[in-house]
């Protein structure tokens, strides 16, 4: 995934850390964007900002490059994806009743064919999923994390994330073949 | 939104996919594909840094795969222009100069006497104007002393109205010192004493120095009337041309 350009970013690393910030950014921005998505983060782009602004004091003690800088961006962004469900947890929803922001009701068929149209019905189907098997999801699909930096995010051994990749796997798909209405 | 798609690669998506899938023993979950590759496109659109971040960034290197917006984005700080700036006010300031030193020479050359009477002129201001600064080194002597023809000039202007109606100052010095040895310095006005050569008689080579004449008596004050002068017998016109040097008529 890494381009020549970003590999010469890698080799002076140590020399700018604003290289390789700037480097860091412009290759993991939108995987780290994605993946906040993909977890239904709320405002997933300023969680995105505070994700990179916590990484960059983080950089002076970074080892291996570009790609140790990769795996320390979506630690911080589990992490951030933790505390947002942890504060969702806490916190009532005070907001008052709307009937357009309700979710508990079905959406019409036009909604879904005009949300398919637009690729968003993806996130749905990983709303239906276990938290571990959105998690293995994301960070296997979207962020294109190896299975070893992606047991060391989720703190399970690698054998346990290949175990729980195929069974997230299944739960997709069962999910697809009931929306599609195919079997 | 600020996000901007950036440039992905299909193909290398779909062997990801693909890979992933075989990994998981689900080689034929083609159905699931589709949903995958919607799942990886969300990491395809970057978003905008922010002001923080972008403040973070190396300035030139500002999202080489993301294209910038064309909001107003404050524009980074170009050092290069910064020093090109530098380097083009010292050129003016140099041209400045040499404009002016140019000028100057050019007035030099077309004042009076040329060049080198510009260095002259410039050579006498600099020498009054250390003569004034400087205490002792231009001041005439206070008593009798040498002194310099532009300063005892002036002495001798104030002695010619000092004989009113007499158009020839020369008979009217033999009449004044009739009583008096000096009479012509008696009636200055003002009662400033007289300095310089009005009590030196022309054939007395002895020129009077200031150690001779104890100080707070002015030199003009007339000697003892027991005691014959000659200086009367000399008449005024034979000052002398130069009051400066008493010594030579």
């Amino acid at each position: 995934m890494l381009d020549p350009l970003t590999d010469e970013y890698v080799q002076a690393d140590d020399d700018d850390r604003a290289l390789l910030f700037t480097a860091a950014y412009n290759n993991f921005s939108g995987p780290v964007f994605g993946y906040l998505r993909a977890r239904g983060v709320d405002d997933p782009e300023a969680v995105t900002q505070d994700v990179f602004l916590a990484l960059y004091p983080k950089l002076a003690t970074l080892h291996g490059g570009l790609q140790g800088a990769r795996t320390l961006l979506f630690s911080i962004a589990h992490a951030r994806m933790v505390d947002h469900y942890r504060k969702r947890e806490r916190t009532p929803d005070s907001t008052p009743y709307e009937a357009e922001l309700d979710g508990r009701r079905a959406p019409s068929a036009e909604d879904q064919a005009f949300d398919r149209g637009a690729g968003l019905g993806v996130t749905e189907l990983l709303e239906d999923l276990a938290p571990d098997h959105r998690e293995v999801l994301a960070l296997r699909v979207v962020a294109d994390l190896s299975v070893e930096e992606t047991a060391a995010i989720m703190g399970k051994s690698e054998g346990a994330v290949k175990q729980l990749q195929r069974r997230a796997l299944s739960a997709l798909r069962k999910r697809a073949q009931l929306r599609n209405g195919t079997s | 939104m600020s996000e901007q798609t950036a440039p992905g690669a299909r193909n290398t998506d779909e062997q990801a996919i693909d890979r992933l899938l075989a990994d998981a023993d689900l080689d034929e979950a083609y159905g699931i594909r589709t949903e995958l590759l919607e799942l990886r496109a969300l990491a395809s659109s970057a978003p905008q840094p922010s002001a923080a971040v972008r403040a973070l960034m190396v300035p030139s290197t500002v999202l080489p795969t993301a294209v910038p917006a064309p909001v107003d984005t404050p524009a980074p700080v170009d050092e290069l222009a910064a020093r090109r700036r530098r380097k083009r006010r010292a050129v003016i300031a140099g041209i400045a100069v040499a404009v002016s030193l140019a000028g100057g020479a050019t007035a030099a050359a077309a004042s009076e006497g040329g060049l080198q009477g510009a260095f002259e002129h410039f050579g006498n201001v600099v020498g009054t104007v250390v003569s004034q600064l400087t205490p002792g080194a231009g001041t005439p002597p206070q008593n009798g002393g040498p002194a310099t023809p532009s300063e005892e000039q002036p002495v001798y202007d104030v002695t010619q109205p000092a004989v009113p109606g007499s158009p020839d100052p020369a008979p009217a010095a033999p009449n004044s010192t009739g009583g008096t040895a000096h009479g012509q310095p008696q009636s200055t006005p003002g009662g400033a004493a007289p300095k310089g050569p009005w009590n030196i008689q022309p054939g007395n080579v002895t020129i009077p120095a200031p150690p001779i004449t104890p100080p707070g008596i002015a030199p003009s004050d007339p000697a003892p009337s027991g005691v014959p002068v000659p200086v009367p017998t000399v008449p005024a016109a034979d000052v002398p041309a130069n009051p400066s040097n008493p010594a030579k008529p």
